[in-house]
């Protein structure tokens, strides 16, 4: 045997030996565990505000911190930010590349960043003196497509791109600090712990990573998903996450049990997700699905408790408030709807 | 030229055991314990979850719906 078919071979034990040790910690499920649980009976939900003013797809949106603006991105070649209570738009930023994908709002509201086909994150300074918006840093150095970024602070950010790899950047020195590899596929979506000191990423090559954002390793893999796995979203504890995927699932993984919980799908939803959020207690999960609802899961029971149904287009993405007040849905039929 | 992409390869199968064995160490706890964790963790964050619970008042919403008297562009 070569070195190289030797070490495929130990690998292939290691993950065994893997596959072994979570079996062994799995000595019940979370669904019978919850099989006693209340259930909240059926969820509906209103469309308290539609946004309008994108002239084409809407392929990202980012709540603030202050649950009250929020930040969308679309194909028209704008980020709007919003005023949600008033439906009024605060800024209408042109960009200089119409292929953006993501966007994000900065925790202290003083900035938004975005990208996309451009490779490049670039941050926009919302509160210049001049009282215009500018760009104030752009981030080249990912090999492929801006799929996702978050901001920890006013000047770093982390990023996730189809060159298979996620980045921690300084914004004021535009270097990145950390590269995060470890994914076989483009890394599609981001999502920041509570506590700030580690992220999940989800990959095409249907697995996700929590990494630790300090030392940048990767603590974890998990696998599970059988197609590329599009978004993640950490419950509130911290302590589990959930993914959405175009196997037409989404899964919900313990963090500490290093393995996935539950599963949320049905015979008839056949199409992908491209968005997942979490309510405030964690209990319910919102999707975006591609057939243009987004679906409504009770977490622990793994239950269908509603449908946000209005969209005329795929739900690209979603949010849900700090305060846990309202869900937000963005679509390519070039609206965002707010719900409660 | 196949002996440097060897080389390669078998740098990277390298890096991918070391990545393993770390993942391997990982000291995992009983899905019992954690699916409790969750299970405890919504119940006792429900009640101030509006999605699930509602709005007390309307007044609360900071999305209800407006009064008769002001006007609504259609």
């Amino acid at each position: 045997m070569s070195e190289l078919d030797q070490l495929r071979q130990e690998a292939e034990q290691l993950k065994a030996q893997i596959r072994e040790a979570r079996k062994a910690a799995n000595d019940t499920t979370l669904a019978s565990v919850a099989a006693n649980l209340e259930p909240i009976g059926r969820i509906q939900m209103r469309t308290r505000r539609t946004l309008r003013g994108h002239l084409a797809k809407i392929y990202a949106m980012h709540w603030a911190s202050d649950s009250r603006n929020l930040v969308s991105a679309s194909q028209d070649g704008k980020l709007i930010v919003w005023d949600s209570y008033t439906t009024n738009k605060v800024h209408a930023i042109p960009l200089r590349s119409s292929w953006v994908m993501t966007c994000a709002y900065a925790p202290s509201g003083s900035f938004v960043a975005c990208g996309g086909l451009d490779n490049i994150c670039s941050i926009y300074s919302l509160k210049t003196r001049e009282g215009n918006v500018r760009v104030s840093r752009e981030l080249p150095g990912h090999t492929g497509y801006l799929s996702c970024c978050r901001f920890l602070d006013d000047n770093q950010i982390v990023t996730s791109s189809g060159d298979m790899t996620c980045a921690l950047w300084d914004i004021e020195t535009g270097q990145q600090v950390t590269a995060f590899t470890g994914h076989t596929g483009d890394v599609m979506s981001l999502s920041l712990a509570p506590d700030m000191r580690t992220f999940i990423s989800g990959a095409c090559d249907a697995s996700a990573k929590l990494w630790d954002i300090r030392d940048g390793m990767c603590k974890q893999t998990f696998p599970g998903h059988e197609s590329d796995i599009n978004a993640v979203a950490f419950f509130p504890s911290g302590n589990a996450f959930a993914t959405g995927s175009d196997d037409a699932t989404c899964r919900l993984f313990d963090i500490r049990a290093d393995q996935e919980l539950a599963m949320y799908s049905h015979d008839n939803i056949i199409c992908g997700i491209t968005s997942v959020a979490f309510s405030k207690s964690g209990r319910l999960l919102f999707a975006g699905y591609d057939d243009f609802n987004c679906n409504v899961w009770d977490s622990m029971r793994q239950e269908r408790a509603g449908v946000l149904a209005g969209h005329d287009n795929r739900v690209s993405c979603l949010g849900v408030t700090e305060d846990g007040m309202a869900v937000c849905t963005g679509s390519w039929d070039s609206f965002l709807k707010i719900w409660n | 030229m196949s002996g440097g992409r060897d080389l390669h390869s078998v740098q990277q199968a390298r890096e991918l055991i070391d990545q393993l064995r770390r993942e391997n160490s990982y000291k995992r706890e009983h899905i019992s314990q954690c699916a409790n964790d969750l299970i405890r963790y919504c119940q006792d964050y429900q009640r101030d979850d509006y999605l699930i619970a509602g709005f007390a008042t309307d007044k609360l919403n900071p999305y209800r719906p407006k009064n008769n008297f002001q006007c609504q562009l259609l």
